[in-house]
């Protein structure tokens, strides 16, 4: 529709308002409270219009858009009313413009200069506001300076309505109004996680980075969108810089609505990504001389990379070469690895942290549904009407998506299931949140699902036409008897029976998942169970359904469909058939009968084989060092290798056993295409230029390759890319064009397709969906007289996987410095520990020195701890006991025993 | 601090309301309670984990409302109501020798821990200026002499009793009918009198032939706007599945108005049968009563009205909880009242959407005043044909006035909608000293000086003729002993203070005009001033979310226009040009 404001005929959206709408058309109407993000508040009042046929003056915040309304903002009435607003909010406050971080981007500063108001008017000094005048920089990321704030409420807003962490507030009020953090702490010790939505929302300068205090002004920063290298969500990230160096973090703003993250970022997005400019990033090459790492011109490492592989080549072959890719670099450098391993050094012999964390996803959706990923989209939370979440921490682990449930369950009246042995921020919204026996999952889903059928609230219609496997798998749920399952699980059978009714009857169920499923000895048998359930009630192929594995890498996902795997090419293509490899050899310009017919190793196996089968590794982006189970034997198996070549941006743990190091570039200097856990295959772009010396991990794998004798072997994101996308029939239709705006979600087979955000909708990957008998099967490792306690491991909100990235992130590193093992208070009372001591944790595998969180967030018997910290490591201690299939390790299960350091 | 037993006390505060948040408050108030009147940071924390609500919010509600003591208050916490009433009628005088007997200034306590003093902003006793609020208890029609006695008496651990003196008159036809009648509040006593004999014909109607004659008896609403109740019931949406809620708006907190106070605190069975009526013709099921903190006792008086009602069988499709504020005067505005009912911070919400379609609990909802719900009974009773023949023009029924300042008498008159001025001022006793000018409806409503009242009659078009709004009924006279700039000076001193914060017009505007009346008052005023003042209250009327931008603006306006000589002498003589 057409409206006019102030003369101009502006082209208007049926339910917009009338600010938006100058804004969509060029004009600047004063406002200081409106944000679409966090929504209209209508209180600052300076937006003010009249408009033809109503009555007095409106805000256009809140004026809807009519066909042919008549807007008139530049009235003598409005412009007076518009100049009273921003006059008395410059009298209010304290606006010291010269030196303010805002200058030249504040909204107060804005709507000032359009109006004239050369100073502030009215004099108020002899008003006394509480909680004002006092600078905040209790926070190490934000200050907080209240004779700044305008009161428009839009970071309380966004705290409570879009982030969902309910710290902000408004304290007393009228004149008195402050900003207030929990019950008026100052920031940096109230309960706020630094997640800087409420930097990024406010208009004045308020509430600004510490990172950017004095640094520069507004005009001196540069803002480029990328994808964020922490979690699996995906988020668009503006990134701000000066010069080479980054400072912080904005959620895009532009088509904020069709992003992953839908413009919010947590606090590694947000604050974290300053690892990127560490001084230890690596610059120079390394090579081992005498024992010591040296360091080499970049021809000397890549010659001796060169030959120390070609040495193990032609002593023992292919096989006896492992290649880790990597989870955090990009489709076209895992593609590049990957066509590395299987086209130059004809070795299958390639896998990467998948293994770790999602193997079992992957093998056993493959199994049930014949695709390992995510089947629905994540802004489909709100249009489910029940969620249920086991083995994810989401708030702290994918925490902008944590935010979204929360909204989903508080503002949309979602409900939610939480079956987590922790008390999880998540359970403290859940309508039913259930503390199982850890390992003990393939009981509880499978005994919900006979009460299910027992009731006859299974979907019938769905399994006769859309499943089989029926009669084997109805047997097997027979054993899954109250009795039994409350003695395995703990779980009382009323709340067996609560949550498998809430779940079947409650219309849209969606199921969301993490390691505490994944990461087990019986991974794949849980991840059928839970195909099972969703089978047996129809939630696949719809919106809001779906089997939902949250995937913990910024690009673990793409890594997968790249063929970063022992058995299958690109886009899940079997190595073992003569066709798919003959399609390959034919795209690399090699002969198809020189490829590796049989899967290779995993990377778990490949550990274990060191020294035996496997006798060089070349490791890009990886950290086993710290990411594997019982650390102890890995670094024996390790040090069992021949050789090792490592390209990473620091000297993790793993490069400082390498026997040449060479410095790669980071995420922020790479082109490249990311796929967040939901599919979605999105641009990541260079924020600054590559540190001096480092190279990127294409450049560097293109010129291994050459010198392996490959021939045009493609050195650039596009070349590979291109060529990736011509052999995978899911990325066929995928353009950087065409992902440059909000990305797309496999399949995409042609270049008018548009893409898939939910899978399975009319028939499943593999045809018929699969119903698995099950038996269920203890952890393999279970508390007992000398170790009495069950220890879990994780991550926490702060920290990123090994902590090579975020343990050099200052505001990261500040607010957690270090580990601790979490100890429920009946057990800290019993072995004397007191909350903050210094302990022993100790397992079969190993001995960690840490400190005691008393906390009731673990249950009695049980003990958490991070693997974050190097200093004390949760993998020392943890079990590499394996899943038969996936391969995976039983991180999350193994018995432990703490005491108290004397 | 907080044990088993009170976290138990708050679980059944929480089981009476449809969303447990709606507790906070009066959790808050009860924590309070049971640590000597001082709410403490570790029980409203721990509150906030048994509410489930964030310890912002939890801050946020206790800072907002006045009665929540964030600090320790002395066994007696002696409030002074220094409002224009008071003002008027002596309070400042009490509130300085409270000063000198005691020993401390405004806000501190005695070193004794005995009492503390507080100036407070209006607690609905304006006929029986001065008042203290000691701690629950009011102290009314207070003297140098009865304040001694009364120091003493709290001294000796005694609460007296107060002794107000308490004018009732007019024709008290309906709302005062039983205002002298002994035990008043018993249901025997409503009952002899045709008590509940208008619900019971009321079930006897379908609700449409009930909202039917409440529309036909075009009963305006009595809380100030003057709309009429059957039309705002008329906007509930038709065949919605949600439920309905009724609330009756009993936060009398108007300077200058304390007429539903006489009628919960006498004549509660009114209330309670206007409600039940109410609930009828529009299908609530639960119904509650927002009555102003300050007002503790009257709560206790209508929850014990309420529970003989029940007992009596006479609410079965309703149930009708109290809920008591925490002081704060935007309460009175029906969605700031919504919003505190939820257990928030009262702050009025943008309309549309309004009450009737999203209100309470995102659901239809119709805020009543008492007076109004008051009404009911007579009309379903009597018919609407008798509620119009008592009135003029546009304005029907009964009102009750309550005339506050420079008369002889004050007190609470019922007359009909129309009744001359003159009528009511003279039933009052007549004035005291020189007229200068009287405000009628309520401390929002623009002062009319003495000539402008000559033939008024006290209906809403007359008053809105004069150039002044009827609103509350709420009749201030002033005499010539005041000083209108200093009667400007404590208006707006009072909608500053009560102003929410969140629209910036009012929260700061207030303010800059309490400035510059200060300054102007200080001897430092220049002549722009005075017009920067009318140039703020002209901009800020209709400029804010709720109406108290216009609820101090035209007051203020209409002080310096028609006062326009005393706001010129405080200038400084030579910048007067």
């Amino acid at each position: 529709m057409k409206i006019t404001i102030n003369g101009t005929e502006c082209a208007a959206t049926t339910g917009a308002n009338v600010l938006q709408t100058a804004r969509d058309n060029g004009l600047y109407i004063p406002s200081l409270c409106y944000y679409p993000r966090s929504g209209t508040a209508g209180k600052c009042r300076a937006c003010v219009a009249e408009v033809d046929g109503m009555r007095g003056l409106q805000t256009t915040c809140t004026t809807l858009v009519t066909e042919g309304m008549n807007v008139r903002t530049d009235t003598a009435k409005a412009v007076a009313a518009q100049k009273l607003v921003i006059d008395l909010q410059l009298s209010a406050g304290e606006h010291d413009c010269l030196s303010c971080q805002k200058n030249g981007d504040c909204e107060l500063q804005t709507a000032a200069h359009f109006l004239g108001i050369k100073k502030p008017s009215y004099l108020m000094d002899s008003v006394r506001r509480e909680g004002e005048r006092d600078r905040d920089t209790s926070s190490e990321s934000i200050i907080f300076d209240a004779s700044k704030c305008v009161k428009c409420g839009r970071c309380v807003d966004a705290c409570n309505k879009v982030v969902m962490h309910e710290v902000l507030g408004f304290g007393q009020r009228g004149h008195d109004v402050h900003v207030i953090f929990d019950d008026g702490l100052p920031m940096g010790e109230s309960s706020c996680v630094r997640c800087g939505e409420c930097v990024q929302v406010c208009p004045t300068g308020a509430l600004i980075p510490q990172a950017a205090e004095g640094v520069a002004r507004s005009w001196e920063l540069k803002k480029t969108r990328t994808i964020c290298v922490y979690c699996g969500v995906g988020c668009n990230i503006d990134v701000v810089t000066k010069g080479n160096k980054i400072l912080y973090g904005l959620g895009s703003q532009e088509n904020w609505q069709d992003l992953p993250n839908q413009g919010s970022l947590c606090v590694k997005g947000r604050f974290g990504l300053d690892f990127v400019n560490s001084p230890d990033r690596l610059t120079t090459p390394l090579i081992r001389k005498d024992g010591q790492l040296v360091e080499a011109s970049w021809e000397e490492a890549m010659a001796a990379a060169a030959a120390g592989l070609q040495k193990v080549l032609d002593k023992d072959g292919a096989g006896a070469i492992g290649c880790l890719s990597s989870a955090k670099c990009s489709n076209e450098e895992n593609y590049a690895m990957m066509r590395f391993a299987r086209g130059v050094l004809k070795t299958n012999n390639i896998d990467h942290c998948a293994r770790l964390c999602h193997a079992s996803t992957v093998a056993g959706l493959a199994a049930t549904l014949g695709s390992g990923a995510m089947t629905n989209s994540m802004q489909e939370a709100i249009k489910s009407d029940v969620i249920l979440i086991t083995g994810s921490n989401t708030t702290w682990n994918h925490p902008v998506f944590g935010g979204m449930i929360k909204k989903a369950v508080k503002e949309n009246g979602v409900k939610l299931i939480v079956v987590d042995p922790r008390e999880i921020d998540l359970a403290k919204v859940a309508d039913i949140h259930i503390r199982q026996k850890g390992g003990s999952d393939v009981a509880w889903l499978m005994a919900m699902q006979k009460i299910i059928v027992d009731n006859g609230w299974h979907n019938q219609a769905f399994i006769d036409t859309r499943c089989e496997g029926w009669d084997a798998y109805y047997q097997s749920l027979q054993a899954y008897t109250p009795e039994v399952v409350t003695e395995i699980t703990g779980i009382a059978e009323a709340d067996l029976y609560a949550m498998a009714k809430l779940y079947a009857t409650g219309g849209r169920a969606s199921i969301y998942f993490s390691m505490g499923i994944t990461q087990s000895t019986h991974g794949v048998d849980n991840v059928k169970a839970i195909s099972n359930l969703a089978l047996i009630t129809g939630n696949l192929g719809i919106e809001g359904g779906g089997i939902n594995p949250l995937r913990g890498q910024s690009n673990v996902q793409g890594a997968c469909d790249m063929g970063a795997l022992p058995n299958v090419f690109s886009g899940y293509q079997s190595v073992g058939e003569v066709r798919v490899r003959e399609k390959y050899a034919k795209a690399w310009g090699i002969d198809a009968a020189s490829m590796d017919p049989e899967n290779g190793l995993p990377v778990t196996l490949m550990i274990d084989q060191a020294g035996e089968q496997i006798k060089a590794l070349y490791i890009m982006g990886e950290n086993p060092m710290m990411a594997d189970p019982n650390l102890r034997h890995a670094k024996e198996q390790l040090q069992k290798l021949d050789f090792i070549v490592v390209q990473d941006i620091f000297l993790t743990e793993t490069a400082q056993l390498a026997d040449v190091v060479l410095p790669a570039a980071s995420f922020a200097e790479k082109l490249g295409t990311f796929v967040n856990t939901e599919r979605r295959v999105q641009i990541g772009r260079p924020v600054i230029d590559p540190l001096p010396g480092a190279r990127q991990d294409y450049d560097i794998i293109a010129d291994l390759a050459t010198r392996f004798g490959a021939v045009n072997f493609p050195a650039t994101p596009l070349d590979l890319f291109n060529e990736m996308r011509m052999v995978t029939p899911s990325y066929r239709g995928m353009t950087y064009a065409r992902l440059d705006k909000v990305g797309l979600r496999w399949p995409c087979p042609t270049e008018d397709h548009p893409g898939t955000p939910i899978l399975h909708k009319e028939r499943f990957t593999r045809g018929l969906g699969l119903l698995s008998p099950l038996d269920y099967r203890p952890a393999m490792e279970l508390p007992c007289t000398d170790y009495p306690l069950l220890l879990s491991t994780g991550r926490l909100l702060e920290h990123y996987h090994t902590g090579s990235m975020s343990r050099r992130s200052y505001t990261l590193n500040t607010m957690v410095p270090d580990g601790e093992v979490e100890i429920h208070p009946d057990d800290a009372a019993k072995l004397g520990i007191d909350h903050g001591a210094m302990v022993h944790v100790e397992t079969r595998r190993g001995k960690v020195k840490t400190r005691a969180n008393v906390t009731t967030r673990v249950d009695k018997g049980a003990l958490f701890m991070a693997f974050h910290f190097a200093e004390a490591s949760a993998n020392q201690l943890t079990n590499d006991a394996l899943d038969p299939i996936a391969k995976i390790p039983e991180f999350k299960v193994c018995a432990a025993r703490l005491e108290a350091i004397v | 601090m907080i044990n088993e037993q009170i976290l138990q006390r708050i679980d059944a505060l929480a089981a009476r309301y449809p969303k447990r948040e709606s507790a906070l408050l009066p959790a808050l108030d009860l924590l309070q309670r049971e640590n000597n009147n001082h709410l403490l940071k570790e029980d409203a924390r721990r509150l906030a984990a048994r509410l489930k609500v964030s310890r912002s919010k939890v801050q946020g509600v206790a800072t907002f409302y006045t009665m929540l003591n964030k600090k320790p208050v002395g066994k007696y916490h002696l409030q002074v109501d220094t409002n224009v009433p008071g003002m008027l009628m002596g309070a400042d005088v009490i509130l300085a020798h409270l000063v000198q007997t005691l020993g401390i200034a405004v806000g501190e306590t005695t070193a004794d821990g005995l009492f503390t003093l507080s100036e407070v902003q209006d607690l609905g006793a304006c006929g029986t200026c001065p008042v203290i609020q000691v701690n629950d208890n009011y102290q009314e029609s207070m003297t140098i002499a009865k304040t001694d006695a009364l120091i003493t008496a709290l001294g000796q651990g005694e609460m007296p009793v107060s002794e107000p003196i308490n004018h009732v008159g007019g024709e008290r036809t309906v709302l005062l009918k039983h205002r002298l009648t002994p035990n008043a509040t018993a249901l025997a006593t409503y009952r002899a009198d045709e008590g509940y004999v208008a619900l019971t014909k009321t079930l006897a109607k379908t609700s449409a032939q009930v909202a039917d004659k409440v529309k036909r008896a075009v009963l305006r609403g009595r809380g100030g706007a003057g709309f009429s109740a059957g039309t705002k019931w008329g906007f509930l949406p038709k065949d919605d599945p949600r439920p309905v809620y009724l609330i009756a708006n009993a936060d009398e907190g108007e300077p200058g108005t304390f007429k539903d106070r006489q009628i919960m605190e006498y004549d509660p069975h009114l209330l309670i049968e206007g409600m039940a009526i109410a609930a009828y013709a529009f299908g609530a099921k639960k119904a509650f009563i927002y009555i102003r903190g300050e007002f503790r006792w009257i709560s206790l008086i209508l929850e014990k009205a309420i529970e003989e009602a029940k007992a009596a069988g006479l609410l079965p499709h309703v149930d009708i909880e109290v809920f008591v504020g925490g002081g704060s005067y935007v309460c009175g505005d029906e969605t700031a009242l919504i919003q505190s009912l939820e257990g928030g911070r009262g702050t009025p919400r943008l309309k549309p959407p309004f009450p009737a379609n999203k209100g309470l609990y995102g659901c239809p909802t119709i805020v009543n005043n008492v007076e109004t719900l008051a009404c009911l009974p007579f009309i379903l009773n009597h018919g609407a044909d008798a509620f119009r023949a008592m009135g003029s023009s546009t304005s029907y029924g009964p009102k009750i006035f309550g005339i506050s300042g420079h008369v002889h008498r004050p007190g609470v008159y019922e007359f009909a909608l129309g009744t001359p001025l003159a009528t009511l001022l003279d039933a009052a006793g007549g004035i005291q000293g020189q007229l200068k000018g009287v405000i009628v409806g309520g401390l929002s409503a623009p002062i009319l000086t003495a000539d402008e009242i000559v033939g008024l009659k006290m209906d809403y078009d007359a008053c809105a003729a004069a150039g002044t709004v009827l609103g509350s009924g709420g009749i201030m006279v002033v005499n010539d002993s005041v000083s209108i700039p200093e009667l400007a000076l404590r208006t707006i001193r009072f909608y500053a203070h009560e102003s929410c914060g969140q629209c910036t017009p009012c929260r700061d505007g207030s303010v800059a005009i309490k400035c510059l009346i200060e300054k102007l008052l200080a001897g430092h005023g220049l002549a722009q001033d005075i017009e920067r003042i009318l140039a703020l209250t002209h901009t800020i009327a209709g400029l804010t979310i709720c109406p108290l931008g216009e609820a101090f603006s035209l007051p203020i306006r209409a002080m310096v226009t028609k006062f326009r000589d005393e706001f010129d002498a405080l200038v400084q003589p030579e910048r007067v040009s």
